[in-house]
């Protein structure tokens, strides 16, 4: 009983762990890290770029259950939104819908000027007028979007149309009471609608000189819906924007666009290609918009040649050749694989490795948890599998 | 010989695992806090779970600006440096993290990116589990709505305008990549180094003839009712249910625990409301 209460103790003390990073480099710069607990790292400024080598290593859990393959990026959208000015509003808007009880909200491009529901006509279908915000089971002002805590911008106020007055071409009316002047965003969400435009990218992750591959489609209960007009722009994190085209496609349009702008930008932020799609439903029109992301950045290093792995039996370290086109910092993460007694390859542990390092030829060195090695009960040879090289500063993944 | 040897490292192991000292660090979701314990949690509720612990002075209510992208120094950085300290100053060598919302990004991508900065493995190697109060794991369409009716972003551009990324990061497509990419925790990636552990709000009741619908606020749960127009049956008025429990493992769904089976709204799971206090007090 001791017995199994001192191993159990030691596998929970054990499970995770990191890594001594004592191998060395000419382009590792910095100090080593020793994640011994007795080891405290001292808080450092927030705003300083890490600068130590750092390795970590944890169990892996079932790799049959994990999938490491590049994915693809998709967004489906049953919404859309309309610019307007006050003007307009008060002659009359047309808010076409494909199903009952869609969600609308009107947001004030000042921040101030809002609509309130009640100062809301709407003209059904049916040529009925309902007045001062009638037409709506849900009546959102400006003060109750603010309290409700979502971060909506100010001057937002929404509404539901009831679900009895259906679906078809509605005209929405404001009162005189607002400034002709004043601009308006109309969102209309509609919740309860089969017509979804869906946009997919071929993977998430894209660097500079690789082409953008998007699909873009419209389905209505999963029948492929013709587009009859659609239009697009690439959105940078900084809210740069880049014209992009379509081109008509089998059953939708596509987009394949080099990415050849600079991709220098907010590190980790997602550009955006934003879309606006018409199609006819039941002979009405309809509109859908949406924001598909996806990562870009700039090709920094690469891992020149196959890792390399030395030392005992129990405690092997890879090298990582990377080449770098810029001094940075840079991660590499892998699983790493043993040979079992039956001499079968076992995966055994998670081991990341970040190091600073110069422009040119250099090496990342992981060196691996022997405890867990111990654990899993393998041995040499040991092989690195699902091998990645990530730029921290860009918060960019590198290779696949 | 041998055996006393034996017996003295057993003891010496008893006696570290005796003193293991239990700490407990609250974690706050989107919004710059800069008095959380009063603003975010309340003082009856943190005092209520604290006082599960064996020293009920080893806690920590984090302020940060978690409007901020999570892999930020003043996101993952300041939780960092705030942890650090804590670990520190109390000598803890168990912590456990309580978070809410979008905190459970913020302590996921510490776990999932352990080399971003190395302060990050001595906390990992700390944490007991994180114990996630309606995490955000896989974003909620309320953030694409706001983000899509934000009106200064088309105006003024969105660095003029209002800027909040930590908003912009939980958009659904926008988490998918963050997930598919930099976090661990969530279907066909790796575990996390630590065990994760989600509390799930699953409806909201904001009836006004309903007393439990002013536990954690009744205008604020009347808000959540209207933005559940957005999401899917079950949700906590902010996030789905299905976001909920995207990343590591379900603790409970609310209503499997809750006193009187009351679903804990999106505002009721961060405050002490039916019973959510004594659950994590008899756990920590």
């Amino acid at each position: 009983m001791k017995h199994i209460l001192l191993t159990s103790m030691i596998l929970s003390l054990s499970t995770v762990s990191v890594a001594n990073d004592t191998a060395s480099s000419k382009s590792q710069i910095g100090n080593s890290y020793t994640g011994n607990p007795a080891d405290s790292a001292p808080a450092q400024p927030d705003s300083q770029r890490e600068m130590k080598p750092v390795s970590y290593s944890f169990p892996i859990n079932d790799i049959n259950q994990l999938d490491f393959s590049q994915k693809q990026a998709h967004v489906q959208s049953r919404q859309y939104m309309l610019d307007v000015s006050g003007a307009q509003l008060k002659s009359g808007i047309a808010l076409n819908t494909s199903a009952k009880g869609a969600l609308v909200r009107i947001s004030a491009f000042d921040g101030k000027s809002a609509v309130e529901p009640q100062q809301l006509s709407l003209k059904t279908p049916k040529g009925q007028v309902l007045k001062q915000g009638k037409a709506f089971d849900t009546l959102v002002s400006s003060s109750a979007m603010q309290k409700n805590g979502m971060g909506f911008q100010q001057g937002t106020t929404g509404f539901k149309l009831d679900d009895t007055l259906g679906a078809g071409r509605f005209t929405l009316k404001a009162d005189k009471g607002i400034a002709s002047h004043a601009k308006y965003r109309i969102n209309v969400f509609e919740k309860n609608s089969d017509t979804e435009m869906h946009l997919t990218a071929n993977k998430s992750n894209y660097l500079s000189g690789e082409v953008l591959k998007v699909d873009a489609r419209v389905f209505n209960q999963g029948k492929a819906e013709h587009i009859v007009s659609i239009k697009g722009r690439l959105v940078s994190p900084t809210g740069k924007t880049f014209d992009i085209d379509f081109n008509q496609s089998k059953d939708g349009y596509s987009v394949a666009k080099p990415l050849d702008m600079s991709a220098h930008s907010v590190p980790g932020a997602l550009w955006e290609l934003h879309t606006e799609a018409q199609l006819k439903v039941d002979g009405q029109l309809i509109q859908r918009n949406g924001q598909l992301p996806f990562a870009f950045a700039q090709q920094t290093a690469k891992v020149s040649s196959s890792p390399v792995i030395t030392g005992q039996k129990q405690s092997p370290v890879a090298a990582i050749p990377v080449n770098a086109k810029t001094d940075g910092r840079y991660e590499v993460r892998a699983v790493l694989y043993g040979t079992d007694q039956s001499g079968a390859l076992k995966p055994v542990m998670v081991t990341h490795s970040a190091a600073n390092l110069a422009a040119g030829e250099g090496a990342i060195y992981m060196k691996f948890d022997p405890e867990l090695i111990h654990q899993s009960g393998v041995s040499a040879p040991y092989t690195l599998k699902q091998l990645q090289l990530r730029d921290q500063g860009q918060m960019a993944v590198m290779s696949h | 010989m041998f055996r006393k040897v034996l017996l003295l490292i057993a003891a010496l192991t008893f006696a570290g695992l005796s003193h293991a000292n239990t700490g407990v660090a609250f974690v706050h979701g989107t919004g710059s806090q800069s008095d959380a314990y009063n603003d975010y949690w309340t003082g009856s509720f943190v005092q209520s779970v604290v006082s599960g612990l064996p020293n009920s002075s080893n806690y920590t209510v984090i302020n940060c600006d978690f409007t901020q992208y999570m892999w930020t120094s003043g996101a993952a950085g300041c939780l960092a440096g705030q942890l650090t300290t804590f670990i520190n100053q109390k000598n803890i060598t168990s912590l456990t993290l309580i978070t809410h919302s979008n905190g459970g990004n913020v302590a996921r991508w510490i776990m999932s990116n352990p080399t971003w900065d190395s302060r990050y493995p001595n906390i990992i190697n700390r944490i007991d589990e994180v114990i996630a109060l309606a995490p955000s794991s896989a974003g909620t369409p309320l953030a694409d709505a706001v983000i899509d009716g934000n009106v200064f972003e088309s105006a003024l551009g969105w660095l003029l305008g209002y800027k909040n990324d930590a908003v912009r990061m939980q958009q659904e497509a926008w988490m998918a990549s963050y997930n598919a990419n930099w976090l661990y925790g969530t279907s066909g990636r790796p575990a996390l180094p630590k065990p994760f552990r989600s509390v799930v709000g699953t409806d909201v009741e904001s009836a006004i003839w309903d007393g439990d619908s002013y536990c954690g606020g009744y205008s604020q749960n009347v808000g959540l009712e209207f933005t559940q127009n957005w999401l899917d049956s079950c949700s906590d008025g902010f996030l789905n249910c299905s976001s909920q429990n995207a990343a590591g493992s379900v603790w409970f769904y609310d209503t499997s625990k809750t006193y009187g089976d009351e679903p804990l709204s999106h505002a009721q799971s961060r405050r002490k409301c039916f019973g959510l206090d004594v659950f994590l007090r008899n756990r920590i």
